[in-house]
C-alpha cells in the first residue's frame, strides 16, 4: 500500500467536507448538542439491580438481668440466691431473707427497645441502716450495668421497705444479708441483619446475592457482579440496640448512577423498616464507600466517554456511508478503481479521513465535558484509542453496507436499524445487567457495546488497555471483518 | 518494454456474461498503436462491458486480453498509469471545482510533483478549453462543460492509451466536433484511442471501427471496408414517366446485378454495387419505352450496413437452428 495514495484521498475528502457546509456544521455542532442532550435527558426505570450482602450479624445474647446479678455477686457482703420462677419462700421474708428482687420477663428486651422498665424490690430489715445499705447496693449494681451498656439510660425502682424495730439483739455488723432474686428475664432474640436481608430479598427492585465477608462485598463491585454491596458486621444488632451508631458499610459502583440510587433506596428502606418495627429509631446512617466513581459524579462525567464513542461511530457510519455511496453513484469510484490505486488504499483513505474527523469530534465532546468537570482528562489517551478503533470498524462497515444501497435515503434508513438500537442497548444509559433477557444477545452484536464497556472501565475503574483486551479484540475484529467485507463489496460496484 | 508489443490492445475470445445475458461474446480484436478505434453499436451492445474488461474493472468469464502488453487480469499500477479512462457517467465530484477534480485524478495517476502537475493541469485545461470554468464547482457547470472536465480528468496525466466510453453522448454537435478534434490532436502525438459511441455518423472520425451488437463484433475495419460489406448498397432513385411492368423489372434484374424496389406508382429504387452499370440501366429503361423524369444517386449509410449485418446475423442464427 502506498501511503501517498491514501493521503491523496484523505485530502480530497476534506476538501469535499469543507465545501459541504451543512455536513460540516452538523459534525461540529452535533457532538456538543448530543453530549448535552444525553447528559440531561436520560433517566430510565431500573429494576433488579444486583446487590451483594454479607450478613455477619449476631444476636444480642446477653440477658441483662443475669449480668446485673453477676455484678451483685461480686460483693461478698450479700448472699445472692437466684431463682428462675416465682416460687419465692415468702414465709422467710423478713427473717432469713431480707430482700426480694423480681426481674420481669422481657426485662432485657424492654430495656433495649427503650421502654419503661421498673424493678420491684422488697426489703424487710430490722434497721433503717440495712435498708439503706441494701437499696444503695442494688441501685449501684444496676446502674453500673446500665452505664456499661447504655451510657446514660437509667432505670426506675419500686422499693417496698419494711423496718422491724428490734432494739435487741444488737446490730451484728458482719451479718450477711440474704437477697433472693427472681430472674424471669430472657435474651433479645431478633437479629436485625437477618430482617434486612429478608426484606431486600423480597424487593423486586434489587436482586440479592449473598456473600460472606466485607472483602467479598468489595470484590463483588470490582468484578462488576453487583452495583451495590452491603456489609452487615457481627455487632450490627448489638450496636443498634445499644445506640452505638453506624457500623454497616455500603460499597458502591458509582458509575451506574441510576441503578445505584435505586439500590440505595431499597437498602435504606429495608434497614429503616427493620429497625423501626422494633426500635424507636427512625433513621440510620450508613457509611458509603464508592469503589468506582463518586457521589458527586455528574451525569456528563458518566455519559461523556460513551458519548465520545457513540458520536464518532454515528458520524463515521452515516457520513462515510453516504460519501462512499456517492462515489459509487456518481461514478468516481469506477474512475478510482480504474486508476493505479489499490482497493485497500481507497478504504484506508476513507478510514484515515474519518479517524481525523472522529478525533476532532471527540475533542469537541471532551471540551464540552471539561466545561463542567475535569474528571475525564486523566483517562483521555486510552479513550481516544478506543474511539479510533470504534470509528475504524464503523467506517469499514459503512463502506461495506453502502455497496447494498442505491440511494442516500437507504443509508439514512440504517439509523433506526443500526444506530438507535445501540443508544439503548450498548450500556451507555441502561446497564446490560438490567436489560430484558431477550435483548441481551442483540446488545452483544453491536460494536458500541464493547466500546462502552471498555471506556467505562478505563474512565472510572482505572483499567488499562490490557484489562479490556476482550473488548479491544472484538473492536479490532469488527474492523477486520468490515475491511474484508468492504473489499468484497467493491466487486459489486461496477457489475 | 515499449517495443515488446505491437498492439495497444489485443483480445482473444473475451467473454463476459451477467446472468443469462452474454454482455461480451467471444470478442477478438487487435488495436494498433496510434489509431482511433471506434467501438460502435446501440445501447446494450456490450461496449461498456468490453471497456471495463480491458481496464480490469470486470473479470472475464473466459478468453484473455492484453493491454499495452500487460494481461488484463493483472494490470500493474505502472500500466494503469499509462491508461486514461473516461467512464460513461460524468464521474466527477460535483462538490469540487473543475480544477480540483482534475488535480485529484492527476495525483492518483502519479503526478506527484507539484510543479509538473501544475503544468499538466494547465495544459489539459487549455486543451479542453475550460479556462473560464476551472475554478467553479462542477455541479454549477453545464452538462457539456462537465463532459469536458471529465475528459480532462482522463487525459491529464498524458496517458498512452485512452479508453473513452461514450465521450460525446448528450453534448452539442459543436462540442462533439471539438472533442473529435482533441482526439485527433492526441493521436497525432502517438496516443491510441479507443472510443465507444452509439452515434453511427461519428464512425467517420475513426481510423478503424468495430460494429458491435448483442455482445458480438459484427464487422471490423476501415469505414470503406465496412461499407463494401453491404451488397448493392448504393442506390439509384428514379422517377418514371409511366408505370413499369413486372416483366421489365425481371429482365432488368437478370441483365444486371441490381435489386429493385418499387416505391409508389412511379418511383423505383435500384440497388447496385458497381458504378459502371448506372448508364446501362438508364439506357435499358429508355429503350424499353419508360421515360425517366429524374435520377438521384444515394450512397449507403452506416445505418444501412448495420441493419444489413444485424439481419444477416439473425438469419445465420435462424439457419443454424
Amino acid at each position: 500500500m502506498n501511503f501517498q495514495n491514501v493521503k491523496i484521498i484523505v485530502i480530497r475528502i476534506f476538501r469535499q467536507l469543507r465545501r459541504d457546509k451543512r455536513t460540516l456544521g452538523l459534525m461540529i455542532i452535533g457532538p456538543i448538542l448530543v453530549t448535552f442532550l444525553f447528559s440531561y435527558a436520560f433517566a430510565g426505570e431500573v429494576k433488579n439491580v444486583p446487590i451483594a450482602i454479607a450478613n455477619q450479624d449476631e444476636s444480642f445474647e446477653d440477658i441483662l438481668a443475669s449480668v446485673i446479678i453477676d455484678e451483685m455477686r461480686k460483693n461478698e457482703s450479700f448472699n445472692i440466691n437466684e431463682i428462675r420462677d416465682l416460687n419465692v419462700n415468702w414465709s422467710e421474708f423478713g427473717k432469713s431473707i431480707q430482700t426480694i428482687i423480681i426481674f420481669p420477663e422481657n426485662f432485657t428486651r424492654n430495656l433495649l427497645i427503650g421502654g419503661n422498665v421498673t424493678l420491684q424490690v422488697w426489703i424487710n430489715v430490722s434497721l433503717q441502716y440495712y435498708a439503706t445499705l441494701i437499696s444503695n447496693f442494688i441501685s449501684s449494681a444496676v446502674n453500673d450495668v446500665m452505664q456499661d451498656y447504655f451510657g446514660a439510660i437509667g432505670i426506675s425502682f419500686d422499693f417496698n421497705t419494711t423496718i422491724q424495730q428490734h432494739i435487741l439483739p444488737p446490730v451484728d455488723m458482719d451479718q450477711k444479708l440474704n437477697i433472693t432474686i427472681v430472674n424471669l428475664d430472657s435474651s433479645f432474640e431478633i437479629v436485625f441483619g437477618d430482617l434486612i436481608v429478608s426484606k431486600l430479598a423480597s424487593d423486586d427492585d434489587v436482586s440479592v446475592s449473598i456473600v460472606k465477608t466485607r472483602e467479598d462485598c468489595i470484590d463483588a463491585i470490582k468484578k462488576r457482579k453487583s452495583i451495590v454491596s452491603l456489609w452487615i458486621p457481627s455487632n450490627f444488632t448489638k450496636s443498634l440496640l445499644l445506640r452505638n451508631g453506624s457500623v454497616t458499610e455500603i460499597f458502591i459502583n458509582g458509575i451506574e448512577r441510576d441503578e445505584v440510587s435505586v439500590a440505595l433506596k431499597s437498602i435504606q428502606n429495608a434497614i429503616s423498616d427493620s429497625i423501626s418495627e422494633i426500635l424507636n429509631i427512625s433513621s440510620y446512617e450508613i457509611t458509603k464507600n464508592y469503589i468506582y466513581g463518586s457521589e458527586d459524579l455528574l451525569m456528563i462525567d458518566l455519559i461523556g466517554p460513551s458519548v465520545m464513542g457513540f458520536i464518532s461511530m454515528f458520524f463515521a457510519f452515516i457520513i462515510s456511508g453516504v460519501f462512499f455511496l456517492r462515489e459509487r453513484l456518481q461514478g468516481t469510484l469506477e474512475r478510482m478503481l480504474a486508476s493505479p490505486l489499490m482497493k485497500t488504499e481507497i478504504i484506508f483513505g476513507y478510514l484515515i479521513a474519518f479517524l481525523i474527523v472522529a478525533t476532532i469530534q471527540s475533542t469537541l465532546v471532551v471540551l464540552t465535558i471539561i466545561f463542567f468537570s475535569t474528571r475525564i482528562i486523566s483517562s483521555l489517551l486510552f479513550i481516544y484509542i478506543l474511539v479510533l478503533l470504534c470509528t475504524m470498524g464503523s467506517v469499514s462497515l459503512a463502506i461495506f453496507i453502502s455497496s447494498f444501497m442505491k440511494t442516500e435515503l437507504q443509508v439514512i434508513q440504517m439509523i433506526p436499524i443500526y444506530i438507535v438500537p445501540q443508544i439503548f442497548l450498548s450500556g451507555m444509559f441502561i446497564s446490560l445487567r438490567v436489560l430484558p433477557e431477550v435483548l441481551v444477545p442483540i446488545a452483544y452484536v453491536f460494536p458500541l457495546t464493547y466500546y462502552v464497556s471498555a471506556a467505562k472501565a478505563i474512565a472510572f475503574m482505572n483499567a488499562s488497555l490490557t484489562d479490556v483486551w476482550l473488548e479491544l479484540s472484538v473492536l479490532i475484529g469488527y474492523f477486520i471483518l468490515g475491511l474484508i467485507l468492504s473489499i468484497k463489496g467493491f466487486r459489486k460496484t461496477v457489475a | 518494454m515499449k517495443n515488446t508489443f505491437d498492439f495497444a490492445v489485443e483480445t482473444e475470445k473475451l467473454t463476459k456474461t451477467f446472468g443469462k445475458i452474454k454482455a461480451v461474446d467471444s470478442v477478438s480484436l487487435k488495436i494498433r498503436r496510434g489509431e482511433i478505434f471506434g467501438l460502435i453499436g446501440p445501447n446494450g451492445a456490450g461496449k461498456t462491458t468490453f471497456i471495463r474488461l480491458l481496464i480490469g474493472l470486470l473479470r472475464p468469464d473466459s478468453g484473455n486480453g492484453r493491454i499495452l502488453g500487460c494481461p488484463i487480469d493483472a494490470l500493474t499500477p505502472e500500466v494503469k498509469r499509462k491508461i486514461g479512462y473516461m467512464p460513461q457517467s460524468k464521474s466527477l465530484y460535483p462538490d469540487l471545482t473543475a480544477k480540483e477534480n482534475i488535480e485529484f485524478f492527476a495525483r492518483l495517476n502519479g503526478l506527484l510533483d507539484k510543479e509538473i502537475r501544475r503544468k499538466y493541469i494547465e495544459n489539459v485545461i487549455k486543451l479542453v478549453e475550460i479556462e473560464k470554468w476551472a475554478n467553479m464547482v462542477v455541479s454549477e457547470l453545464s452538462g457539456g462543460t462537465q463532459q469536458r472536465v471529465s475528459l480532462a480528468c482522463a487525459i491529464v496525466h498524458d496517458p498512452d492509451l485512452l479508453l473513452l466510453d461514450e465521450p460525446t453522448v448528450g453534448i452539442s454537435p459543436n462540442l462533439r466536433k471539438s472533442f473529435w478534434n482533441y482526439f485527433k490532436s492526441l493521436t497525432e502525438r502517438g496516443k491510441t484511442i479507443i472510443v465507444t459511441t452509439h452515434y453511427l455518423e461519428e464512425a467517420i472520425n475513426c481510423d478503424r471501427i468495430a460494429l458491435m451488437h448483442n455482445g458480438k463484433i459484427l464487422a471490423m475495419g476501415t469505414i470503406s471496408e465496412i461499407m463494401s460489406l453491404l451488397p448493392r448498397g448504393k442506390s439509384l432513385l428514379l422517377k418514371l414517366g409511366r408505370r413499369i411492368e413486372k416483366k421489365t423489372i425481371e429482365i432488368l434484374k437478370s441483365f444486371f446485378d441490381v435489386s429493385v424496389t418499387i416505391i409508389g406508382e412511379l418511383n423505383i429504387k435500384i440497388g447496385y454495387s458497381d458504378d459502371s452499370i448506372v448508364g446501362d440501366v438508364i439506357s435499358f429503361l429508355k429503350k424499353n419505352g419508360i421515360p425517366i423524369e429524374s435520377v438521384e444517386i444515394r450512397m449507403p449509410s452506416l445505418d444501412d450496413v448495420f441493419i444489413y449485418l444485424i439481419r444477416r446475423q439473425n438469419e445465420n442464427i435462424f439457419s443454424e437452428v
